[in-house]
């Protein structure tokens, strides 16, 4: 119980029915879908408001007491149970769905929303918020943020993380936070992508600005029957090692038939071990029988016997009713079961179902096989009746049995269902300890004092607080921040002073500086963070004189005893190293920290040739590291080292019909790393996503130079914290980006671009509205706006506008395409609109991403500007209004269902540094590419963002002494 | 994975678990395995977000004193078990299969029991303390007495009519009696008393044209009275249809409120007797209007599981009821005598037709064979109306809230006509729409049929 006065300043806030106290009422809170095990809360309160909660957040705190945040109850790893006790906040009555914007695809939402009344409310509009977890029509979208939950048609569209904006989260100190304003590509750390899948424990989430998927114009479900599971299995990776991207590839086998039929009447066969597989694919309406064939015709050469199609919308709502129902319905066949969340690559399927089959017999209990096949993602159910110790103790065996399989197997513990306590102690199967403390060092930035769903994720004797305090001795050599805790900490973000004394500089800069894509390292800071740290005994750094180098202490001979002599240059712009190996660069960031010396990462030092950096600094180039890791065509994933360029990485991929959908300027020169490390995006966004939504896993070398990995090799991943997503664009600032881990993409059979040409904006700007409008499924709609040019693929009359809409896939979806956007652009009152394939498709492209890159005639810059779709067109007018007001050239081109535009502006350096502070005013996300400008600009990367405090936190925590790119990505004290 | 840790609450012992007798069966409640699909479903979980105001919660309150963790005593099992409006939407989306009506029904059959052994007995083991006496005097009356006596009921009925048309309603109304006594909510549920009413006699109607089936029709209490017009379009619409319809003596009310309350020994009786009036006829179908008593009908055998004498005999009888929708969606009906009925209807789902019978097509198959109607679907249509039998006496704050939110959804289609099937929902939708002065009306769909056959020509 509660303390009485806690209870009446609960009652205070929210009103007495929503404060829940009696002993037995309380007892209903003490279990979620798992029922692993029960423990009441103190207290449960029902907050009707993010303020509320927030409120509630404080007096709990306040009280000392944790609070764990609940949905519906329906996960099954036990995260939403109060296993330390204290305030339960259930987010039942937080169920507004405040607004949905069609245009920009978003819709902001109560973190008590249910998933399925979000969608009823969407399909209307033609909209659905694709994350569809089997617990939809009862699990809330908070809570499938906390697990980053899936679904069946996640194959396709993908998990919870991909389809969120940004959160509003209750913080310990009762306050509201947004982890972003919803733009799309806000420079900063992902703070959204990080707490999607914490489970509770980064703070309670309140609200979501979720994003919009238009719904298919058709689709297409068949049920596929096996002689059995195995057989089945073959066939999902055979369907997609064939380069088909289904919808969804669910596998259910005899024992989910047989439960399944008591509950839904599919009449499905019940002989032996029949096994189902629900294949749906979904798109235009042309082109879709034929995928369907190819994958059906995979299924009879793998044995299917029989093939029904689900052919009217009813009998498709039955079937996946039936599907969704699996893990109640398995009530049916007994009394409990255990549902094994584990991924693994998807080629190992049918190795992990003979296991699963020899584990079945070798302990005598019952398995139905549910699962999410086409992302690898098993969900063995082992049933047995709790009552009975020993089938619960059998159970339990073969769950860990399972378990170990799967990572052995190069997979995870958790796709979908996350870690809670029911897995908690396995993690450290999955992760070295160094790892482990790593996860707590990024906890402890949201939740210091362990209020938020205490003894969860972490194995129970491991505290985070403790592992995130073994971090800091490993660094700092206590388990406190080094003394010059806030000034080397702050030092990252404040006003460096050599900034300061910068031309323009008087007032205190408060912009952040643009981290440079091109693997130039911006602004050697080394002078004052060894300052900083100087007087540490344990940490001898460099005393630094002004002007000396940023390196000093860092002799030749040690580096080159490292990677060879031959590796170790010095130039103007200070010493370089190219590590050879993973290993070499870890020893290298090592020896940095162990001196006190900044590492600037980048790609390759020829870039610096003839560059005289004013504070010449040391730089990692990761041009050697460019083996393979891992790659199997068939899983579609492919791991390599970080300096391994795009251009190379799309060679090995070529021959096997795979690809990345990233197309940059150059990729000769563009490594994985920086491309990471940047968020790099490209045109073809709309269709495929960006980096943030490909990259599985991370090696990265941290600030001490331990080597730890990060997420995994598979596509579906909540095991720990996704702490990828901090690395993807923090620009190097986090650590060292050492091996990336990538999904892949099979080749389009056929690809098309339109390109329309408009009198003006406005025209093409409708074309474009009306596109969103749609259920096409372009993968690229760009828009390009001067300057004028008179030849070349984008030659364009003055005052002119050129849409570049591209569709792949089948030929005939996207010959269908090409039909339905030259009417489209027709009906928007284009002046010409031509169809380019073969050479003319690709040179159109390449001329695309060249205006999305830093112009290489001097007195130019690149600019990012960043804003929600339907405001696109007004930030579009404001940048030409600011550029023609001060006499610059402007080229713009953007991606425009994405909100993204890069502007190209030439004209004098003040001209262009003062047109970037007017966008940073009146638009918020303007990002300065250009890094000799940007060291002038007072806001290089755009408005600070809300949660920059939290955002310093995480720099500090990983990064204590700033050694780590310091000078990129950060905001200055106003 | 960690093993369940022991309760840290479960060392108070509780004064009154479960007893032998209507114990709410430990396999059905085993069979919930928690996964929660049943919350978005439940009326009142949706209005108070309460996890114990869920199907999941309640059941793992029975789970707790089935398993001896809490009792009978237990203010908060009391008190869910008293605001579970027994709507069993939960029961039809249920992936399990958990038949909660069953358990819940058993629930409140425990608490009765225990309250009438405290009554005889109040030191007598996991006894509760009685009702207060007006209570028990009330239920007396009208579970033991009223409903149990077609004519006393019929008798009462009549007073009623005489008391709305004497004038006493109005004094009643206008002079705060009712407030004063707590009554002016279910007051405002009375349904104007229709002038005559159904005395099943042994009628037999003859069908119109050939004659394609024999049915037999439940007349039931208060749809033979208040709602006796509705029986009268009923066999009109059956005889419509080739049906030749018996009105059997000897049958009464169908003891749906007596096993909803927890009195299902009450209910048993009228089981039986009902059993014994139809089961000799030989009809093709024993026909009910009301969802209510049709899905009573349909749970005979289960309420007389236990007694060898009659659990084959309710196992035949329940095998022949068929709800009048389901049986003429059922049958080739007759379309072509259906007349031109130009109307805007929302459909109101009763609980005990959608989630307790299964029934959702049929209606609307019924509905939009009419010529001209126009059925406008209204959001959460199955979501339970609040009604519920007594419920509006016993939570009468929840019901009206439930009222509100449906008469708001209904109100939003822009139908001028509710259309349901049974009379609890028709009294409330009719209330709440009087108290809003709206001017909507609500018919029953045999009403609407009757009134487009009519139109149709014919008789």
């Amino acid at each position: 119980m509660a303390p009485p006065e806690l209870i009446a300043e609960l009652i205070r806030v929210v009103g007495p029915r929503a404060v829940v106290h009696h002993t037995d009422a309380l007892r209903t809170y003490d279990a979620d879908a798992s029922m692993i095990v029960a423990h009441a809360p103190d207290v449960a309160v029902l907050p009707g408001t993010p303020a509320e909660a927030a409120a509630v957040v404080r007096l709990a705190v306040a009280a000392g007491l944790p609070v764990v945040a609940r949905g519906a109850g329906t996960g099954i790893a036990g995260g939403a149970i109060p296993v330390r006790g204290g305030v339960l906040l259930s987010t039942a009555r937080m169920e507004r769905i405040e607004a949905i914007e069609p245009r920009s695809r978003r819709a902001l939402v109560g973190a008590g929303v249910v998933n399925a009344e979000l969608n009823a409310r969407l399909a209307p509009l033609g909209l659905q918020f694709a994350p569809d977890p089997s617990s939809q029509k009862a699990s809330t979208i908070g809570g499938n943020l906390a697990t980053n939950a899936g679904g069946p048609h996640c194959l396709k569209y993908g998990v919870t993380t991909n389809h969120v904006l940004a959160l509003e989260l209750a913080r310990p100190d009762g306050t509201l936070l947004w982890t972003g304003d919803g733009t799309p590509d806000a420079a900063g750390y992902d703070l959204t992508g990080v707490v999607v899948g914490s489970e509770g424990t980064f703070g309670v989430i309140t609200r979501a600005l979720v994003r919009l998927t238009p719904l298919p114009e058709a689709n297409r479900v068949v049920l596929a029957l096996f002689p059995n599971v195995i057989a089945a299995s073959a066939a999902v990776s055979r369907i997609i090692a064939a380069g088909s991207l289904p919808t969804s590839l669910e596998v259910m086998d005899h024992n989910g038939i047989r439960a399944v039929n008591r509950a839904y009447d599919l009449g499905l066969p019940q002989a032996g071990e029949t096994t189902l597989l629900i294949i749906e694919v979904d798109g235009v309406h042309e082109g879709l029988d034929e995928t369907l064939e190819e994958i059906l015709a995979i299924c009879r050469a793998q044995g299917a016997f029989e093939l029904r199609p689900a052919r009217t919308p009813a009998e498709q709502a039955r079937v996946w009713a039936a599907r969704k129902a699996m893990a109640g319905a398995v009530g049916r066949l007994a009394p409990a079961y255990l549902l094994v969340d584990t991924v693994v690559p998807r080629t190992r399927l049918p190795l992990m179902m003979e296991h699963i089959e020899r584990l079945r017999q070798e302990w005598r209990m019952e398995v139905c096989n549910v699962f999410h096949a086409g992302d690898g993602n098993l969900h063995p159910m082992v049933l047995y009746d709790p009552r009975d110790a020993d089938q619960r103790a059998r159970a339990h065996a073969i769950a860990g049995a399972v378990l170990k399989l799967s990572i052995e197997q190069g997979g995870v513990i958790s796709g979908e269902h996350g870690i809670g306590v029911e897995k908690q102690e396995y993690l450290p199967l999955l992760f070295e300890p160094h790892e482990l403390q790593l996860h707590a060092a990024v906890y402890t930035c949201f939740n210091p004092e362990d209020c938020f769903n205490p003894g969860k994720i972490f194995p129970a004797a491991l505290r985070p607080r403790d592992l995130a305090a073994q971090r800091r001795a490993r660094i700092c050599g206590t388990g406190q921040f080094p003394p010059s805790e806030a000034g080397g900490a702050r030092a990252v973000h404040q006003t460096h002073p050599r900034v300061a004394d910068a031309p323009g500089g008087g007032q205190a800069p408060s912009g952040m500086e643009a981290l440079l894509p091109q693997d130039v390292p911006s602004h050697p800071h080394e002078g004052e963070a060894a300052a900083d740290h100087g007087g540490s005994e344990d940490l001898p750094s460099l005393a630094l004189k002004a002007g000396e180098s940023g390196t000093g202490g860092l002799d030749t001979a040690t580096l080159a005893a490292i990677v060879g002599a031959e590796h170790v240059t010095t130039s103007g712009a200070g010493l370089a190293v190219s590590p050879g190996s993973v290993d070499e660069l870890a020893q290298v960031v090592a020896l940095c920290h162990r001196v006190g010396a900044p590492v600037h990462p980048c790609s390759d030092t020829s870039q610096l040739a003839g560059a005289r950096a004013e504070n010449p600094a040391l730089h990692i180039a990761t041009r050697r590291l460019k083996r393979v890791l891992v790659y199997e065509p068939d899983d579609l994933t492919i791991g390599v080292e970080a300096g391994m360029r795009l251009a190379e990485l799309q060679a090995l991929l070529g021959p096997n019909g795979q690809m990345l959908p990233l197309d940059v300027h150059r990729p000769e020169a563009a490594s994985l790393g920086a491309l990471v490390a940047i968020a790099a995006d490209g045109p073809r966004r709309p269709g495929y996503g960006t980096l943030r939504d490909w990259v599985l896993g991370l090696t990265i070398v941290e600030a001490d130079g331990v080597v730890s990995r990060l997420g995994g090799q598979v596509v579906k991943n909540v095991s720990g914290f996704d702490l990828v997503k901090l690395l993807v664009g923090s620009h190097g600032t986090l650590g060292v980006i050492a091996a990336v881990r990538l999904r892949v993409f099979p080749r389009p059979r056929a690809t098309a671009t339109l390109l329309a040409a408009f009198a003006g904006r406005r025209r093409a700007l409708a074309c474009l509205d009306a596109l969103a409008n749609t259920r096409l499924q372009p993968t690229a709609a760009e828009l390009i706006v001067g300057p004028p040019e008179t030849s070349g693929p984008l030659a364009a009359p003055t005052g002119g506008a050129l849409l570049a809409l591209r569709a792949e896939g089948h030929p005939l979806a996207v010959a269908r395409h090409m039909r339905a956007l030259r009417a489209l652009a027709g009906e928007a009152g284009a002046l010409s609109a031509d169809e380019l394939s073969g050479s003319d498709e690709e040179a159109l492209w390449a001329e695309v991403t060249r205006r999305a890159a830093p112009p290489e005639a001097p007195g130019a810059s690149l600019m990012r500007l960043c804003a929600a779709p339907a405001r696109l067109g007004a930030a579009l007018d404001v940048a030409e209004a600011e550029a023609l007001s001060r006499g610059l050239a402007l080229g713009m081109c953007a991606r425009g269902l994405s909100g993204v535009a890069y502007l190209q502006v030439a004209g004098p350096q003040d001209g262009r540094l003062d047109f970037h502070a007017a966008l940073v005013r009146r638009l918020r996300h303007a990002h300065l590419l250009d890094p000799a400008l940007a060291a002038r600009a007072a806001h290089p990367c755009g408005a600070p963002p809300p949660a920059l405090e939290l955002m310093r936190a995480i720099k500090t925590e990983l990064d204590p002494f700033n050694r780590m790119n310091p000078g990129a990505l950060f905001w200055r004290d106003a | 994975m960690t093993l369940t840790s022991p309760d840290r609450e479960s060392l108070s012992i509780p004064l009154a678990p479960f007893s032998a007798r209507d114990r709410p069966s430990s396999d059905i409640i085993n069979t919930c395995v928690h996964c929660g699909l049943c919350l978005s479903s439940c009326p009142t979980y949706r209005e108070t977000g309460l996890e114990m105001s869920s199907p999941r919660g309640r059941i793992y309150l029975m789970k707790a004193v089935d398993e001896g963790r809490i009792g009978l005593e237990s203010e908060v099992f009391q008190e869910q078990m008293s605001q579970c409006l027994n709507c069993r939407a939960c029961e039809a989306v249920c992936p399990s299969g958990v038949q909660y009506g069953a358990i819940l029904e058993a629930s409140r059959a425990q608490i009765e029991q225990a309250r009438e052994r405290g009554a005889r007995d109040p030191a007598a083991p996991g006894s509760l303390p009685p009702r207060p006496l007006w209570q028990r005097a009330l239920r007396g009356v009208v579970f033991g007495g009223l409903f149990k006596d077609m004519g006393l009921f019929r008798a009462f009925s009549a007073s009623m009519r005489l008391y709305q048309r004497s004038g006493a309603q109005w004094i009643a109304r206008k002079s705060g009696l009712l407030k004063l006594i707590g009554m002016a909510d279910t007051e405002r549920m009375l349904p104007p008393i229709n002038a005559s009413f159904t005395v099943p006699r042994g009628q037999i109607y003859p069908p119109e044209g050939e004659r394609r089936y024999s049915v037999a029709v439940l007349t039931g209490c208060i749809m033979s009275t208040a709602f006796a017009s509705v029986h009268e379009a009923t066999i009109r619409v059956l005889q419509k249809n080739g049906c030749e319809v018996i009105l059997p003596p000897d049958q009464g009310c169908c003891g749906a409120l007596h096993t909803h309350g927890g009195d299902l020994d009450g209910g048993r009786e009228l089981a039986r007797r009902n059993i014994a009036a139809f089961e000799a006829l030989g009809v093709d179908a024993i026909v009910v209007n009301a969802a209510g008593c049709g899905s009573t009908l349909k749970e005979y055998d289960h309420l007389l599981h236990d007694d060898p004498l009659w659990h084959e005999r309710a196992a035949a009888f329940s095998r022949k009821v068929k709800d009048v929708h389901e049986f003429l969606a059922g049958i080739e009906f007759n379309r072509a005598g259906l007349g031109r009925f130009d109307v805007q209807v929302t459909y109101q789902e009763p609980c005990h037709l959608a989630h307790a019978q299964r029934i959702t097509v049929q209606p609307r198959t019924l509905l939009t064979a009419i010529p001209g109607l126009q059925l406008r679907e209204m959001h959460e249509s199955a979501l339970c109306c609040g009604s519920a039998g007594v419920y509006n006496v016993t939570q009468p704050e929840m019901a009206a809230r439930l009222g509100a939110r449906k008469v708001d959804n209904a109100l939003a289609t822009g139908a001028r006509v509710i259309a349901t099937a049974n009379p609890g929902c028709a009294l409330q939708l009719a209330g709440e729409l009087r108290r809003r002065g709206e001017d909507v009306q609500v018919r029953y769909i045999v009403e609407l049929l009757d009134e487009s056959y009519r139109r149709g020509g014919g008789s």
